[in-house]
């Protein structure tokens, strides 16, 4: 008995060791960023353009044996998954999708509400993909967008390049790095969420502004400024320079520290929302003169009146926009008051996009000059 | 008999038997009914908790140094003590098949996609059931080890989700009516079976007379750590992506992405240290179960019940179609869980007051 069970442990090392199920690392194709368009000719229901692209891994490295950095591949299906599938048959390498960074997503792929609903649903229930993967909006075709090879890019970065830019937004408000699982939050509550957008500038890519996603579509495009004031409205708003007119003069204000917070109210039947902006920063620029000029109050004072204003002006017109173009609510206010008010927005719910664009929003901006750099 | 398990591994075998599948679909099965008011229902259900588990530690004082199948027999007479010895066993199968099967669900999806699922669950089965062949002090040396791991995955858990947390997520507070919440206190239940454990542990603690500070200690951390769990998946998800998902736990642990590639995807890490929290749950589930068979069939010895346990629970453990199909049919170890710590220990209770006075 006690041979038979030697001989069996034996066998079983024959059979159980060794790598006869490995995958080597050089084996994988980790796809960095996915690229989806409508197909526009339709055939057989493949409704989705996919595109792929992933480092070559043999070009990494100090001595690489290969020149082309990374590979782009280009299927048409019926779903993503179908084109993981399909792909399959094409390329040498599985492909890996846990380190996927970045979903851009083309424009005229989003206008289509059902499509858009499949792809959220379909990314929220697929247990390979991280939920941290940002959303992008393409300007024109995501598959152009993923052609481009910026000349930036060190090999090092590869394919990780949309989400280094994005990382950015920490430093600038001119977009804002949307995730999947925001995207998704976002869209829970108020219907109405923003994602950023990118488009080809001089066979560059560039990350600016956003697009205005309701009812799981794309309803409109929004500019860096607005997306400053929205970010800022929001509170994802980081750092960035905000310039104003003083004087007759350029003033150039660097933001460092910015805090928001909103509040609503009903007033005589009228839903009142209020949104205070503490800004605090420093003078980057003015104008050089042999007087002093940055340390005088009346200067400071009114120069901070003058960026004050300036922040208002440019909110108000975006406010305008959202609530009377688009009716769109991603400035958050029906989230705040579902939180905070919740017998208020049972009223209002049901019927919110009649509600949104009455809501007065009074916009109180605080700027405060700490510092004016070097120079007095 | 002797006296083999210390207080703090008394804690920690009522936390790793109460500790199972359950804190992975609780916050979104307890959204899904209360919506932000879960945690009450939480709370609640801990309460409730707390005062069975008064219950069943005076009961158990009552008989110093026996298992609760030993007293039982006596209080009930053969006929009643074999239907709840059946009722016992019937629940101890039913849980061990959902812990196994849930268990094997989520390991497929998250780490062994090839693997077929009864390869999963036969091996979790054969390894940790194997506990049960073992005596008490053994149990209970594993659970203390289980516990701690337990509480570094919390703690290492809940540093690596905070930078991400909307604390305001948590808000309307109080907007569910009372039956509403009532209603979510059941769908705890589940989460909560597990401490009819005491029943049996406690009758070889070193000092009986601190079991009921130790047991409530252990209630106690139970409770927060559910609250926990329920508090940082509503405040990383919202209310309504809470109430979508089917394990909103493990969903936590795949949002950590922190900035440099540094630390991310780190779910595999999780689930590996969630196997060992898994084990220490179905050791002591099939301890209880093969000591209910030997106290029926009235042998000494109880590790060898064991082996025939395995391929029931094996089988009972595949009969759910689908994955939907096994949280439907929780229904059953959720009615005989209720049987065995609410009615069962009442009963014992109540029997034993009125023998205490005759004998008087």
């Amino acid at each position: 008995m006690k041979r038979i069970i030697i001989l069996f442990l034996i066998i079983s090392i024959a059979l159980l060791s060794g790598c006869w199920d490995m995958e080597e690392i050089n084996n994988r194709s980790y796809v960095s960023v996915i690229g989806m368009d409508l197909n526009n000719k339709g055939d057989n229901g493949e409704k989705f353009k996919v595109t792929y692209s992933y480092p070559n891994i043999n070009a990494l490295g100090k001595n690489p044996s290969s020149e082309q950095n990374r590979f782009i591949e280009t299927t048409s299906a019926s779903t993503a998954y179908e084109a993981t599938r399909k792909l399959s048959t094409s390329t040498d390498k599985p492909l890996f999708f846990k380190n996927l960074k970045t979903l851009v997503i083309g424009e005229e792929l989003f206008k289509e509400k059902e499509l858009v609903k499949e792809i959220l649903d379909g990314l929220g229930r697929e247990q390979r993909i991280n939920r941290k993967i940002n959303i992008l909006l393409a300007e024109g075709k995501a598959e152009d967008i993923l052609k481009i090879t910026p000349e930036k890019e060190t090999a090092s970065a590869v394919g990780t390049y949309l989400s280094d830019i994005l990382r950015n937004d920490k430093i600038t408000g001119r977009f804002t790095a949307r995730t999947l699982s925001q995207v998704l939050a976002d869209t829970d509550i108020s219907d109405a969420a923003l994602v950023p957008k990118i488009k080809i500038e001089k066979k560059d890519l560039e990350i600016s502004g956003g697009g205005i996603i309701k009812d799981y579509k794309l309803i409109g495009k929004i500019g860096e400024m607005e997306n400053i004031c929205i970010a800022m409205m929001n509170g994802d708003f980081n750092s960035d320079v905000i310039e104003a007119t003083y004087n007759d003069t350029h003033i150039s204000y660097a933001v460092t520290i910015f805090s928001s917070s909103k509040r609503v109210y009903v007033e005589g039947g009228k839903i009142i929302a209020d949104i205070d902006l503490n800004i605090e920063g420093y003078l980057q620029q003015y104008k050089l003169d042999k007087e002093l000029q940055a340390f005088d109050e009346k200067f400071l004072q009114g120069a901070e009146k003058s960026l004050e204003d300036r922040i208002k002006r440019e909110t108000l017109n975006t406010i305008e926009l959202l609530q009377k173009k688009y009716n769109a609510d991603v400035i958050g206010i029906g989230e705040w008051i579902s939180k905070f008010k919740p017998s208020l927005w049972k009223e209002i719910k049901d019927n919110y996009d009649e509600v949104f664009p009455n809501i007065e929003i009074r916009v109180n901006p605080t700027v405060e000059i700490r510092r004016t750099g070097l120079s007095r | 008999m002797e006296k083999r398990v210390s207080n703090t591994q008394f804690k920690a075998l009522i936390i790793t038997g109460v500790v199972g599948v359950g804190v992975l679909s609780l916050p979104s099965s307890i959204a899904r009914i209360a919506n932000n008011d879960g945690w009450i229902s939480i709370v609640m259900g801990g309460a409730i908790s707390a005062l069975l588990m008064y219950l069943m530690v005076s009961l158990a004082q009552m008989h110093p140094g026996k298992v609760v199948f030993e007293y039982a027999r006596e209080l009930l007479g053969n006929f009643g003590f074999y239907i709840f010895a059946v009722i016992y066993i019937i629940y101890f199968m039913m849980v061990l098949a959902v812990e196994v099967r849930v268990f094997a669900e989520v390991i497929k999806v998250f780490l062994l996609e090839n693997t077929p699922i009864e390869v999963i669950i036969i091996s979790m089965l054969v390894t940790s059931m194997w506990i049960g062949r073992y005596k008490i002090e053994v149990v209970a040396r594993i659970a203390l080890l289980m516990y701690t791991v337990l509480f570094i995955i919390i703690i290492f858990g809940v540093i690596a989700v905070f930078p991400q947390l909307d604390f305001t997520n948590i808000f309307p507070l109080f907007q569910t009516n009372l039956k509403t919440i009532i209603g979510g206190v059941r769908e705890t239940f589940f989460s909560y079976l597990g401490i009819d454990f005491v029943l049996v542990s406690l009758a070889y603690l070193e000092e009986p007379k601190e079991a009921m500070h130790y047991s409530m200690r252990a209630i106690l951390s139970v409770t927060i750590l559910y609250v926990f769990a329920f508090v940082l998946t509503i405040s990383t998800f919202g209310v309504s992506e809470l109430k979508r998902q089917v394990w909103p736990t493990i969903a936590l642990v795949r949002e950590v992405d922190f900035p440099g590639f540094f630390l991310e995807n780190i779910d595999g890490i999780i689930m590996a240290a969630w196997v060992l929290i898994i084990y220490g749950n179905i050791g002591p589930t099939a301890y209880n179960s093969t000591l209910v068979l030997s106290n029926i069939f009235k042998t000494k010895e109880h590790g060898l019940y064991v082996l025939p346990l395995v391929p029931i629970v094996y089988f009972i453990s595949l009969f759910p179609q689908n994955l939907y199909e096994v949280y439907k049919n929780m229904l059953i170890p959720n009615i005989l869980g209720f049987i065995i710590t609410i009615i069962f220990p009442i009963l014992l209770f109540i029997l034993s007051k009125i023998k205490g006075r005759r004998t008087k």
